[in-house]
């Protein structure tokens, strides 16, 4: 019997998650009892990410070019869940860093980015002051001005609702540097806090938030704060084209901290399922539950795979991050949300009460993953990103357009893939979306997969229904007029062929690597064992895709209540309750045990 | 024994003859005037007043003494003993003016004390009754004492225990979650009276407090929970708590089907009443996005403001079509309402819940907040939650409506005749009595008989006629897979096709309530029955749920459309958004 | 009123019959003595068969009916003297006939 594949990033992770010790420990720093502790007092949770800066953590926010550990975007994505899985708060206040820096890393000068970053190891934290109050999600519509001042500039104006505007020691901040309203009249400054006149800027409020309590949302008020030439990030007049790049890298990396609140929701739930009885007998034994567990953990699969996929892209097809990135923080947050809301109604009363089950972790947990689907461009602002972006992905879905090599480098997890090259982020994909344009050929894939016995048959027909229903969808892409301000149903359109996405990526990572998954033992390989994940997780798109073929299917399922659930779905929830709800489809291996630089070898060990 | 007076043969229906009537004194335009307008600074109780007070996890004082000094508690007391409850119509529009403003004082300073009142009312004695009548017109409270950990809404599984000492009763075992259990002056507690299986082997007891020397109650911590915050969820453990035998509510083994009973009431209200919510969160978005310009124009200008807001209007008017037809049902056909009420109770928090869920999207930001100006809409979010779970959790609904489909399947859906009266919202009703309630197994089911009848008269190519068609389908294909179930599927057992059948009907039942308001309203005064927009948004909007294209994208726009400017009117003319239409402060 | 034997008989197979189905099990395993809820009849059975009841004999009866008489034997009895009852009574209630 062979192991499962190795799969560096997920070894990472467990070493990480080894060391931040047991949650349910609560004499941990990193305890689930603390953060409920934290989240009660609203309280900053300085300790664990004093204790995460100790762990070499924020080395992972400075690309290795510079000195840090960032070469592959998949670390970052399983170190972020490792935390969301513990505590979302944490999670989001100390990933903050890397969101702060990211637009130093693409456009800022090459002494800038050493400087931030060897601040960045001594455990400064950088904050991202985008949003200001009455502008919300309309970044550029910013009044915060930036104003030619002798050699440097002077910056008046709010930023608001800023994570970390107070904890930060920087701040980028995006401000307006020219009279007009066009995109270049906006400039990315990298703010230190340190340097400004006390009497220049004054620190907002905390703001009272319903999730994430104990995080730092705040502000800034510039007085005319003056800042030199070299805190220009760019050129002038890059700032908005600098952000939209940005947005590329982090909207594809905060999908983690929705996977993180997934994992930690489905083990709850899992968990809760199993202990609770009713009528003498647990709750996991009936079968609407198991159905809800089945369903809720094909959401949480189809969204690793597809982070996983994204995260690969951002490498691998670097040019076509305009659509996977808003592709994802779309519809990601938008699973887990879901997730959330059915386990919720699996657990009634204990989803509400804030100190009873687990600490009140799910109350938590629901709550603060509600700041996910908000932060760093909504579904809402995602969706109108993609919609605009419809005529190219329909041409190069009919044209077939495909960069092969880099869907290649994309889908086979076995291989490191390539450095990233940032000059290759543009605004706009000029070639689509290989992931969903290679469906045809993936599907084709299945096909023979199957006709040669690796994978059963039903996997084929689904295949196909897949690339059916994307048809269909990039028919109604096709009658979308692009418009600055889209119609409600074009977001819906929008939202189903995210749905042709995951599935496509599902596909991809499917065929690319399970030759290298031969049947083992332990549970994550059952999931690889007939296609097992692939076939619950395709079960659950094509539910959601059968209203995109019109009039054809109801949404709810019409079909004879006698029908027995499938066999595969019976074993996924057997696994689902041996595993205790920790279903992934890369379980790492713990590597080093002593020092932080040990788990760093485990990554470039590939 | 009930078989002992021989079979119930009850008349679907019985001449129309009027509750008593209320003394004249305050109703619902005078409650709103001592509110007063929530979004007013100034007011004491106000928004400002019940967002500080949630913060702190509490009820709020100011807001307590008005419901006091208007006689909130009177709402709730049968006008026979003195009170003003006689129209479920009437509670639930009273209710509404509270969950508007503030559904933690709506719970904990009114609901959960008739919670406790209706099973005095249903099979409480004549003494039982005025006691707890005294008490609520004199401003106090009843605590239900009901729930434990672990046998969440499954109240004949409970553990909790009174043991007859011949001259009363004995109380033992402990109550995790009872609303405000120290500050009560009553409680009703349901308790487990012989040990077994089955139906008939628990009481209610109603039970002042304190009384001295009688045994121990030992009060335990209090459960903080992350929505109705200031709502006193407290725990409570009894030792040899003596109660006299007269304590008991109805005679022994009826506590599960007082219950069964007296919850229709209940159960009806609560959705009706957090239509409130979805009031003020409509209410809070519009302010919010008509304040507002986005990408170089006015946030109202976009098509997707516009049609979130369309829609949640809509949704808010199928909850209230719902529930009001399932409140007058109460009176009209209480045979019935074993079903309905658990429908509406299964239904509409969730479309309520949705709806709020839409409108964050475009509060963006907002919806997130606990202060400024639009703090309301996150917790009044947050207060919604129970509605859900709270007082009959989904599955405790769909296990009481599963059981009863094939049933209706066989012999009433396509068999049956419409009463029109039960569509006449805010028009005469006949008393209601709680002597009418059953536990279930109705043979009737008019809401599905109008639906058929209806769909039959209007047929035609109309978005309407084409919607009330796809129902009528439904309803065809529901009753193939109805009378097909297998005795697991009935049970919690049942697999997770027969659980979304009972969605489908309920999804059926609220466009019947849509149609029938629509078809048989006009010319009996009921607002808004002859507009052919709203019924065709209403079902439209139930049809998503349901799944499958019955309108066209530019139908379905020109509805949400509609609803949108309709809901910019209400706003502008500071009135509900419910099918009342009333004016109301702030 | 003490009812014919041969309508008790009836009336007590459909409803061994009934229960059998309910209780998913044959017929012959149903011990018309032992309470209904002994064969893991849940709750929720009750208003079905409840519903069987009313509709096969064409009386409207109240759930609770079942949790009263709790065994077989019980409610065949009850059953077969209120369908005697309405039988000398001229049939008022029933219409045409009481066993389709």
């Amino acid at each position: 019997m062979s192991a499962v594949l190795d799969y560096p990033p997920a070894n990472l992770a467990a070493t990480l998650d080894a060391r931040l010790g047991d949650p349910a420990d609560r004499t941990g720093s990193f305890s689930r009892a603390h953060c409920a502790e934290l989240d009660r007092s609203e309280e900053f949770p300085h300790a664990i990410c004093r204790h995460l800066d100790a762990l070499e953590l924020p080395s992972y926010y400075i690309p290795s070019s510079l000195g840090g550990r960032l070469n592959d975007y998949e670390d970052l994505l399983y170190i972020w869940r490792t935390l969301a899985r513990r505590d979302l708060t944490v999670a989001v206040v100390h990933a903050k860093t890397y969101l702060g820096a990211v637009s130093v890393w693409l456009a800022g000068d090459r002494d800038q980015a050493r400087r931030l970053g060897s601040e960045i190891m001594a455990g400064r934290r950088v904050s991202w002051a985008l949003t200001e109050p009455d502008h919300g999600s309309d970044l550029f519509a910013s009044k915060v001005m930036a104003s030619p001042d002798g050699s440097g500039y002077r910056i008046s104006g709010k930023k608001w609702l800023i994570t970390n505007a107070s904890q930060g020691s920087y701040l980028c901040v995006l401000t307006r540097t020219d009279g007009t309203d066009n995109e270049h009249g906006h400039s990315l400054f990298l703010v230190d806090r340190s340097s400004l006149p006390a009497d220049s800027y004054r620190l907002l409020p905390k703001v009272r938030t319903h999730g994430i309590r104990g995080a730092d949302v705040s502000g800034i008020a510039f007085e005319s704060a003056p800042v030199g030439r070299d805190a220009l990030v760019g050129p002038p007049g890059s700032g908005a084209e600098t952000v939209l790049r940005g947005f590329q890298l982090t909207r594809t990396m905060c999908t983690a901290l929705s996977l993180g609140a997934g994992d930690q929701a489905l083990q709850l739930a899992t968990r809760f399922a199993t202990e609770r009885l009713k009528r003498d007998r647990s709750l996991i034994e009936r079968p609407h539950v198991r159905d809800t567990l089945a369903r809720t953990a094909a959401l949480l699969l189809t969204a690793e795979a597809t982070a996983i996929v994204a995260s690969r892209c951002v490498h691998a097809l670097t040019g076509e991050m305009s659509v996977v990135s808003a592709v994802v923080k779309a519809l990601i947050p938008s699973l887990v949300e879901e997730m959330l809301a059915e386990l919720a109604e699996l657990l009634g009363t204990q989803s509400f009460l804030a100190e009873s089950y687990a600490e009140g972790a799910f109350q938590k947990v629901q709550r603060d993953h509600r700041v996910v689907t908000i932060f760093d461009g909504s579904a809402v602002v995602n969706r109108n990103a993609v919609i605009n972006q419809f005529p190219r992905l329909t041409r190069g879905y009919t044209e077939g357009i495909v960069d092969s090599a880099g869907l290649s480098q994309a889908s086979h997890v076995t291989t490191p893939p390539p450095p990233l090259d940032t000059e290759k982020l543009q605004v706009l994909s000029t070639d689509g979306c290989s992931v969903v344009q290679s469906l045809p050929t993936v599907v084709e894939q299945v096909t023979q997969a199957v006709s040669r016995g690796l994978a059963p048959r039903d996997l084929a027909r689904a295949a196909r229904a897949v690339l059916t229903a994307t048809k269909a969808v990039h028919e109604r892409m096709r009658e979308t007029r692009p418009a600055v301000r889209p119609m409600a149903a074009d977001y819906e359109v929008a939202a189903d062929y995210e749905l042709c996405f995951a599935a496509a990526a599902c596909l991809h990572l499917w065929v690319a690597n399970a030759a290298d998954h031969p049947a083992a033992p332990q549970p994550a390989a059952e999931l690889w064992d007939d296609a097992l994940w692939l076939q619950v997780v395709l079960r659950e798109l094509l539910s959601r895709l059968g209203h995109a073929d019109e009039g054809s299917a109801w949404r709810i399922a019409s079909g004879s209540p006698a029908t027995e659930p499938a066999d595969s779905l019976e074993r996924f929830v057997d696994l689902l309750a041996t595993t205790g709800g920790a279903v992934t489809l890369f379980p790492g291996r713990t590597t080093g045990t002593r020092a932080p630089l040990l788990w760093k070898e485990t990554t470039h060990a590939r | 024994m009930r078989a002992d007076s021989g079979p119930l043969i009850r008349q679907p229906w019985e001449t129309l003859r009027m509750p008593e009537p209320v003394a004249p004194g305050p109703g619902v335009t005078e409650l709103d005037r001592a509110l007063g307008d929530p979004w007013d600074k100034d007011n004491p109780a106000g928004f400002v007043e019940f967002l500080a007070a949630d913060e702190r996890a509490e009820m709020s004082a100011a807001g307590e003494a008005i419901l006091d000094r208007y006689g909130f508690n009177a709402e709730f007391v049968p006008v026979a003993l003195g009170g003003r409850f006689a129209r479920m119509d009437r509670l639930i529009e009273v209710l509404r003016t509270v969950w508007r403003r503030d559904p933690c004082l709506g719970l904990g300073h009114g609901l959960s004390s008739f919670i406790a009142a209706v099973s005095a009312w249903t099979a409480g004695d004549s003494s039982q009754r005025s006691a707890v009548a005294n008490l609520l017109l004199a401003n106090r409270r009843v605590a239900p004492v009901y729930h434990e950990f672990g046998h969440d809404n499954d109240l004949s599984s409970v553990n909790f225990s009174a043991t007859s000492n011949g001259a009363g009763w004995l109380l033992n075992g402990r109550k995790d979650l009872v609303t405000d259990v120290r500050r009560a002056d009553a409680m009703v507690i349901f308790a487990r009276t012989r040990p077994g299986l089955g139906s008939r082997n628990h009481g209610q007891f109603f039970v002042p407090k304190p009384t001295a020397a009688q045994g121990r109650v030992r009060y335990l911590p209090r459960s903080p929970s992350s929505g109705m915050r200031g709502v006193r969820l407290d725990g409570a453990e009894f030792t040899n708590y003596r109660i006299p035998g007269e304590s008991l509510i109805g005679e022994p083994g009826q506590g599960v089907e007082t219950a069964l009973r007296s919850f229709q009431i209940t159960r009806s209200a609560l959705p009706g009443a957090s239509v409130g919510i979805l009031d003020t969160g409509l209410r809070t978005a519009l302010s919010y996005v008509r304040e507002r310009r986005r990408y170089g124009g006015a946030a109202t200008d976009l098509p997707y403001v516009r049609a979130v807001i369309g829609r949640a209007f809509t949704d808010l008017l199928v909850v209230d079509a719902f529930s009001s037809v399932a409140a007058r049902a109460l009176h009209l056909l209480p045979g019935e309402t074993g079903v309905l009420a658990s429908a509406v109770k299964y239904l509409a928090p969730r479309v309520l819940m949705d709806a709020m869920a839409e409108l964050s999207t475009v509060l963006g930001a907002h919806s997130h907040l606990r202060e400024g100006r639009y703090a309301i809409f996150e917790k009044l979010a947050r207060d919604l939650a129970p509605a859900e779970f709270g007082h009959a959790s989904r599955d405790a609904c769909r296990a009481t409506i599963l059981p009863q489909l094939p049933r209706l399947a066989r012999r009433a859906w396509f068999n049956g005749t419409a009463l029109p009266e039960l569509f006449w919202v805010g028009g005469d009703l006949a008393p209601l009595r709680f002597s009418g309630l059953v536990t279930g197994a109705p043979g009737s089911d008019s809401l599905c008989a109008a639906l058929v009848d209806i769909s039959e008269h209007y047929a035609g190519a109309s978005p309407l006629g084409r919607l009330a068609d796809r129902f009528r389908d439904e309803l065809v294909l529901l009753r193939a897979q109805c009378v097909e179930l297998a005795p697991k599927d009935l049970s919690l057992d049942a697999s997770p096709a027969a659980h979304a059948v009972v969605e489908r009907y309920t999804l059926v039942l609220a466009a019947a309530c849509c149609l029938g308001i629509w078809w048989h309203g006009s010319g009996h005064g009921v607002p808004f029955a002859c507009d052919e927009t709203w019924v065709t948004a209403a079902l439209d909007r139930l049809n998503r749920r349901l799944g499958g294209k019955v309108t066209t994208r530019e139908e379905t726009r020109g509805l949400e459309e509609s609803m949108f400017r309709s809901a910019v009117r209400r706003h502008d003319d500071g009135r509900l958004f419910d099918l009342t239409g009333r004016e109301v402060p702030g | 009123m003490a009812p014919s034997t041969p309508l008790l008989e009836q009336v007590r197979g459909w409803l061994v019959r009934r229960v059998a189905y309910y209780a998913q099990c044959g017929a012959a395993e149903i011990d018309v003595e032992v309470p209904l809820a002994e064969y893991g009849l849940e709750s929720v059975y009750t208003f079905s068969l409840c519903g069987d009841i009313a509709d096969h004999f064409e009386l409207a009866i109240d759930p609770t009916l079942i949790w009263d008489l709790t065994t077989v034997a019980t409610l065949a009895h009850y059953l077969a003297a209120v369908l005697v009852q309405r039988r000398e009574l001229g049939d008022t209630l029933g219409g045409k006939g009481l066993f389709r």
